[in-house]
């Protein structure tokens, strides 16, 4: 990742004007620390990162860890909100299509998911822009806010999920609806909703689970898009500003931010898979 | 056997889906596109009596009433390095940081400096030229109430123009120094060059620069909070036209009128405040200007329709960035391989330029405002630009006949047989960079029958390349803002040993240097800068086509805005009229 970085170009170039001459080219370099070799960089970025540290902000002239802290908690917020949306509106979804299996709602969920898991994340959100907002002026164009502010990014950030959440959700269902142990439910002569909710749905969810708690971590890592499109100042923004200025530091603290989270939220699906699923704990 | 169920539409269910309908038509409608910063619009009409000054602009307001808005909104791009303190500043679109600060020279409208209106309403050349002293008035106060003196400018100069400064332009001009800025009387200073510097004043002291050299603050505020403390809460010792009254990083700026602000009554600002909101998207900015958010949006004309269906419009801030096509190490006949650079020959340079039909980038989608005129570095507002100096025009036989001269009859031979590329890079300043390198490498495959191939990189990374002398001989395409007096661009890139594109030669580069360095009166330095660049134009290292407009899209409640040319961010706010 750090010579990733690197690689990308020389910082100083994105600092200085078009008719700078060699010498004051070394002099800003030197300034950034980009004079030093890589090796004598790598080991301050090791050394940086096991403090707690990443370094300066060579743009901002801060510590690119306070940028990331001011940055975190705003991604954090609009990917719950995203993944809550995803849940409350693709899971309930999911499970009436598979209940009403062939009737219009069934056509509509269907299509709407494959809709949601093909159409581009950057599309989507201009189109939400521009119609709830430039045109019928119903919701804020950009930026964060009251509740309001999050419905738009929020919605085009956890498309692709809600669809993945509505589709697996009424596969599962509808599988889990076949078995036996429903049958014997119903025939047992339980309230409907009873069958769906508390039997069917509990043993339905395991994958599905499996599948939200892998794209929240991805929700947090690919919600650059949309933090461009709406101006959010999250995490996602950080590291594209970062890495159009580069802004060295603050490009590997975004990045290693992003994998930590990333490896956080696997891990916790695991122990949350294994609370759900008995069959897991006895293994 | 499948059990099957059929919806029953009961009561209750009706009820539930009727409430959770009605929830989320409440939260939409209720919310409707009201960011959380931007206060309801409370219009007011305002006496506002404009004294005449003696320098009087085309954007004089005239003595009547001028309706006046609480809060004008611009969206842009960027909002630049946000460093407060000008010492760190490396950044040209300055909107955010101009109105917050004073700078010590004020300029007319277009582009004279006007010590009438200025901090410094004196200077004179001293020390047989090689110093110039400053005057500075009286009255001018700081946001916090305090009277800027003479120490404030000193400290301020001393501060900024250094070398420890971020921006190599400021570096530039303290090693140019003999003396920095020393107190020679109760209300004024000296500053001692090495050699003549006369576009000093304009570089380093004025606001018709993209760069905060001239940007002057209360040296005890500094003092009383330190660096630190200065960064946090720059407004109280600042002299601009407006308070910062709330910041936050990489979101917004939001400004408050300051109406003790010296030059209130020549630039009455038609708002109390200004937001100033970072918004990288074009698409977001459209639809914030079609849904009342924005007034003022940095923009381009392929969504005039949008913008004008919303009931905007499109103003243009004249000479915003020209075309630049240049090549590098154009002074070596080869390159590290031991291949020939085309461009070493004059004649081939030439022949490209003249291959190039200027009219035909005129009709490309999204080039509405290309001029074919000016030169790199001088835009026809620019010190030093006539007529002459503009764009060669399309002359394809002439291209075809010096290329022959060169030994390139029909394009034969010409580069060695390999293909000749074209850099340029996407995005930043006039976004259709690729469009038009792709048309001029028509251009020259159709006219000189060149094999020529556009590659589009990244901005930085192209550079690099450049830079690095990785793409010795091959040229770059690439949007560059102007300059009103470029002798900075002219001295860096063509008339110091160590520059870039020091190809002058023993006699022309010295020549240039001189001829930039002249002191005297306007006219005096204009006709002295037309011949540094007719050396320039005739030597032909680099060369334009022309150059765009920046285009803005104003929303409706705007009547009239006139910015200033040259400039790199949305300038002369205070021209604005808003409709009754």
């Amino acid at each position: 990742m750090f010579f990733g970085a690197m690689s990308t170009g020389d910082a100083a170039l994105a600092i200085t004007p078009s008719d700078v001459t060699p010498e004051e080219l070394a002099i800003v370099r030197h300034r950034l620390g980009l004079d030093r070799p890589l090796y004598v960089q790598y080991g301050t970025f090791l050394k940086n990162v096991a403090h707690g540290r990443f370094g300066p902000s060579s743009t901002l002239r801060r510590p690119a860890r306070d940028l990331l802290l001011e940055a975190l908690p705003n991604t954090l917020k609009l990917a719950g909100a995203g993944l809550l949306l995803a849940i409350v509106v693709g899971i309930p979804l999911g499970v009436m299509a598979a209940v009403y299996r062939g009737s219009p709602l069934d056509t509509f969920a269907k299509s709407s998911a494959i809709l949601g898991m093909s159409a581009p994340q950057f599309w989507v959100a201009i189109m939400l822009i521009m119609l709830f907002g430039g045109y019928l002026k119903w919701l804020p164009t950009h930026g964060m806010g009251g509740i309001s502010h999050y419905i738009l990014p929020s919605f085009a950030l956890s498309l692709f999920i809600l669809a993945g959440f509505t589709r697996l959700t009424r596969s599962a269902m509808l599988e889990v609806l076949d078995s036996e142990y429903i049958k014997f439910a119903r025939i047992k002569g339980l309230n409907e909703r009873l069958v769906i909710f508390k039997h069917a749905l509990k043993n339905a969810i395991i994958p599905v689970l499996t599948f939200g708690g892998i794209s929240f971590a991805g929700l947090l890592n690919g919600s650059i898009v949309i933090e461009v499109v709406f101006a959010w100042p999250g995490l996602g923004r950080l590291m594209l500003d970062s890495i159009v200025t580069r802004d060295i530091y603050v490009i590997e603290a975004t990045i290693l931010t992003s994998a930590l989270l990333y490896v956080i939220m696997a891990t916790l699906v695991d122990i949350l898979y294994g609370y759900v699923d008995p069959r897991i704990r006895s293994v | 056997m499948q059990h099957s169920v059929k919806f029953k539409p009961t009561v209750s269910r009706i009820s539930m889906i009727g409430v959770i309908m009605s929830l989320l038509l409440a939260v939409g409608c209720g919310a409707a596109a009201t960011p959380v910063v931007v206060e309801k619009e409370v219009v007011k009409e305002v006496e506002r009596v404009v004294v005449a000054t003696s320098t009087p602009t085309p954007t004089q307001v005239s003595a009547e009433v001028r309706r006046e808005v609480d809060k004008l909104v611009v969206m842009q791009m960027t909002l630049g390095n946000e460093q407060w303190n000008p010492k760190w500043d490396t950044t040209n679109n300055d909107l955010w940081w101009r109105p917050l600060h004073a700078r010590l020279i004020s300029a007319t409208h277009d582009l004279k400096l006007d010590p009438e209106n200025s901090i410094v309403s004196y200077w004179e050349l001293t020390d047989g030229g090689l110093g110039w002293e400053f005057t500075i008035r009286d009255g001018v106060k700081f946001h916090n109430g305090e009277e800027l003196n003479v120490d404030d400018a000193i400290f301020s100069q001393r501060m900024n123009v250094s070398e420890e400064a971020a921006s190599v332009i400021k570096v530039r001009w303290a090693r140019a120094m003999e003396q920095h800025a020393t107190k020679t009387g109760p209300n004024s200073f000296k500053i001692l060059f090495k050699e003549p510097a006369p576009a000093y004043l304009v570089n380093g002291m004025a606001e018709i620069e993209p760069n905060s050299s001239g940007v002057v603050f209360s040296k005890d505020y500094y003092e009383s909070v330190g660096e630190d403390g200065f960064q946090a809460n720059p407004s109280p010792g600042t002299a601009g036209p407006f308070n910062m009254v709330g910041y936050t990083a990489k979101v917004e700026v939001l400004y408050e009128r300051f109406d003790d602000y010296y030059l209130k009554d020549l630039r009455p600002y038609p708002f109390k405040q200004l937001s100033i909101k970072l918004i990288p998207e074009l698409s977001t900015r459209v639809a914030a200007l079609a849904a009342g958010e924005a007034d003022i949006i940095t923009a381009d004309l392929n969504v005039l329709d949008q913008i004008t269906s919303a009931g905007g419009r499109i103003v243009m801030s004249p000479e915003g960035n020209y075309i630049w096509i240049l090549a590098h190490a154009c002074h070596n006949p080869t390159d590290k391989n031991g291949n020939p650079i085309m461009c070493y020959d004059k004649r081939v340079r030439e022949a490209l330029d003249y291959a190039i039909d200027k009219k035909e980038i005129q009709e490309m989608d999204g080039a509405d405002t290309f001029k074919i005129a000016g030169m790199p570095t001088a835009a026809p507002s620019s010190l030093g630009y006539e007529t002459d100096l503009d764009p060669y025009p399309f002359d394809p036989d002439k291209a075809r006949r010096l290329l022959a001269e060169a030994g390139y009859p029909n394009g034969d031979g010409f580069n060695g047989g390999r293909t000749f590329n074209i850099w340029t890079f996407s995005g930043g300043s006039v976004p259709m960079m690729p469009e038009l390198s792709t048309l001029v490498c028509d251009h020259w495959q159709t006219v000189l029958n060149i094999d020529c191939e556009v590659r589009v990189g990244e901005e930085v990374s192209v550079k690099g390349r450049f830079y690095d002398g990785l793409i010795d001989g091959e040229y770059l395409v690439r949007p560059n803002d102007f300059l009103f007096d470029g002798a900075s661009r002219i001295r860096g890139g063509f008339a110091v040993p160590d520059a870039y594109a020091s190809y002058l030669g023993d006699i022309e580069g010295p020549r240039v240097r001189k001829l930039i360095s002249t002191l005297g009166t306007q006219e005096e330095r204009h006709l002295a800068y037309y011949e540094a660049l007719s050396i320039l134009r005739d030597a032909h290292y680099d060369f334009s086509p022309g150059y765009v407009d920046t285009p803005y899209g104003v929303s409706g409640r705007i009547k009239s805005w006139t910015p200033r040319p040259l400039q790199s961010a949305a300038s002369a706010l205070w021209t604005i009229e808003f409709k009754e």
